[in-house]
């Protein structure tokens, strides 16, 4: 998303959500350079307010879970891994928020992959744009 | 087993979130009407 900012438009902003400890968002940041705004939601109450709850382990760490390890194992050995630190079972999700307040699009993640296409959330910003 | 919450509806009023930003200061949803957002909830950070 961040390298196609400017195919939203100059009327609408994006913003992350997330619920990582302040001290590591600085790292993370620091490594990912992300253009738009970050808000913390320590207690996930926007998180539950959006209908964001928690998976099951079974589907958090399902194949694609192993699959992505797989990969970090090839590129990087075991250096590569490191053990989460954070909730790993809390879901997802995109969302665009019209400038009249009112939500004209949801996607509710049902796993850590599960995310919409950068290209249908800039797809919807359009359609609201019309 | 997934935890089951209450979603809001598409096409109905967003809810009225408010949060911090990296500078600790209060950011309320409502403040900004007039403009389009893409909220991108984030899953954990390794």
């Amino acid at each position: 998303m961040r390298d196609r900012l400017t195919e939203l438009g100059d009327t609408t902003d994006v913003v992350l959500i997330t619920f990582t400890d302040p001290e590591k968002l600085e790292a993370y940041t620091a490594r990912n350079e992300l253009p738009f705004p970050i808000l913390i939601d320590r207690d996930r109450a926007a998180y539950r307010a959006f209908g964001l709850g928690r998976g099951s382990l079974a589907r958090v760490w399902g194949w694609r879970a192993g699959r992505r390890y797989v990969e970090i194992l090839r590129a990087d050995g075991l250096s590569g891994l490191r053990r989460p630190e954070e909730d790993t079972l809390q879901l997802g999700g995109d969302f665009v928020v019209g400038p009249d307040g009112i939500l004209e699009y949801g996607f509710w993640g049902e796993g850590p992959d599960d995310r919409p296409s950068v290209d249908d959330l800039i797809a919807e910003v359009h359609r609201i744009q019309r | 087993m997934t935890t089951t919450l209450n979603r809001p509806t598409v096409g109905g009023p967003a809810p009225d979130i408010t949060l911090v930003d990296t500078s600790g200061q209060p950011r309320r949803l409502e403040s900004r009407r007039g403009r389009t957002t893409v909220l991108i909830f984030h899953r954990h950070i390794h």
